[in-house]
């Protein structure tokens, strides 16, 4: 259902690109957040404009 | 917990709320979402809660009441008038005391257990945003509001309460009225956005960041590596500003709600009032229209139009905080604008956006920006290395 929804707007090669770069983000985010948690002193600042 | 998007306990319950949306029935979505967000504000910040909703409840709902019945008695437009200006003064007043004083305490509880968990107040200058939004349409237009659990819900919209983006209580309204169970693809779509605004704060954002603190550890910086600062302090902004409302957006999708866009290609500006439709969409949205256009825009006229809209960027420069930094960053802005009113400088057409004078004028407009973003460093001492550093060719 997902697939033929996203196929008809986007066309099958838009679906599968999109999927590919979320892994790819997916992928590069866990590996921080891994590589963070390693640290002795992880280190993740809040949102800038977080309560300004 | 705090209502932070970078707060696990927060991020999940907003998950879990999303999820369990799809089994309410159509006619319980206002409800629900009410619900939602006061439980999540409620766990994650009471004094958030209290405040923001009291004022929502106390306020701003009655206001509108009254807004709306003044409107149609003969000459109620002075009464109106009045109301709307002593509605927004009084929340404007408010705004100046938790910017002036952040730990801005309940003086009858300030050394109880629970007053820790009344310690801060998120997102104030964003529900400021919203409520003067919310008079001000109610001032402008009859709008039909019976329900004070969509006010409740409107102010503490529980993916954008913090940082925005700022939606238009109309368009908020809009997208109620079309309340709808998310169907498979938006969720997709928002799950993409959300992995997207992770990936810019915790992958890039977060490089940046390592590069600029990197770069500002260097004593005596020589051209490049305070190029290379300003360029990485710059990006880090958006993506870090960029990141969060990509997050914000894509709950928003799962919440059943599509929240206003916050970005739209804002490195391609060719103007510096370019830039500001394009960056921080809303905020600037704003600012055009309730302080630019009901002061005169455009029709000032081109040098006085330029002047209202630098003014306009110094009072953005005090939202931001009241420090020298931002004040400065504010009349940076502001004075830029001003130089391209006063040149004459207005956006590109699209079919002129190549070539070298195209990209001469978007380099020009984000070297400007790109300095401004120094003033985003902690003091003016910091600055200044940087500063020297760009002299410094040899």
């Amino acid at each position: 259902m997902v697939v033929e929804r996203l196929c008809t707007v986007r066309g099958e090669r838009g679906l599968l690109w999109r999927a590919f770069i979320w892994a790819l983000m997916v992928a590069a985010i866990s590996w921080t957040l891994v590589y963070q948690a390693g640290k002795s002193d992880p280190d993740l600042p809040e949102f800038v404009y977080v309560n300004f | 917990m705090t209502p932070s998007l970078l707060d696990p306990r927060f991020i999940l319950l907003l998950a879990v709320a999303a999820l369990l949306r799809r089994f309410v029935p159509d006619r319980w979505l206002l409800p629900y979402g009410a619900a939602v967000s006061v439980v999540l504000m409620g766990l994650a910040s009471p004094r958030t809660l209290l405040l923001l909703g009291g004022i929502a409840l106390l306020v701003l709902y009655p206001l509108a009441q009254l807004l709306r019945r003044v409107r149609t008695r003969p000459a109620g437009d002075k009464t109106a008038r009045f109301l709307l200006g002593a509605g927004v003064a009084f929340i404007l007043v408010l705004w100046v005391a938790f910017k002036a004083n952040r730990s801005f305490g309940l003086p009858f509880m300030s050394q109880s257990a629970i007053a820790q968990q009344f310690v801060a107040v998120f997102g104030f200058s964003y529900f400021m945003f919203k409520a003067i939004n919310f008079l001000y349409i109610h001032y402008l237009a009859d709008i039909p509001e019976s329900n004070p659990l969509r006010v409740l819900y409107y102010v503490l919209f529980p993916s954008t309460i913090t940082s925005g983006p700022i939606q238009k209580y109309s368009d908020f309204c809009k997208e109620l009225a079309q309340a709808r169970h998310v169907d498979s693809a938006t969720a997709a779509h928002g799950v993409y956005r959300i992995t997207k605004g992770y990936f810019f704060k915790i992958c890039v954002a977060f490089g940046l960041k390592w590069a600029s603190d990197s770069l500002l550890a260097v004593a005596q910086p020589n051209a490049y590596q305070a190029m290379a600062l300003v360029v990485a302090l710059y990006t880090f902004l958006y993506f870090d500003f960029a990141g969060y409302s990509h997050i914000a957006i894509g709950f928003g999708l799962l919440m059943g709600v599509k929240v206003t866009e916050n970005f739209r290609q804002p490195f391609l500006a060719t103007s510096m009032t370019e830039f500001w439709r394009n960056w921080h969409i809303t905020v600037g949205d704003w600012f055009r229209d309730h302080v630019f256009i009901p002061q005169g825009g455009m029709r000032l006229g081109g040098l006085r139009a330029a002047l209202l809209a630098g003014a306009i960027m110094f009072a953005c420069g005090l939202w931001h905080g009241f420090t020298v930094m931002f004040v400065s960053w504010g009349l940076w802005h502001g004075a830029n604008i001003l130089l391209d009113g006063v040149l004459g400088v207005r956006p590109m057409p699209p079919a002129h956006r190549h070539g070298p004078r195209y990209w001469g004028r978007v380099l020009w407009t984000n070297t400007r920006v790109a300095l401004g973003a120094l003033f985003f460093l902690p003091t003016v001492s910091s600055i200044k290395p940087v500063l020297g550093g760009l002299l410094r060719w040899w």
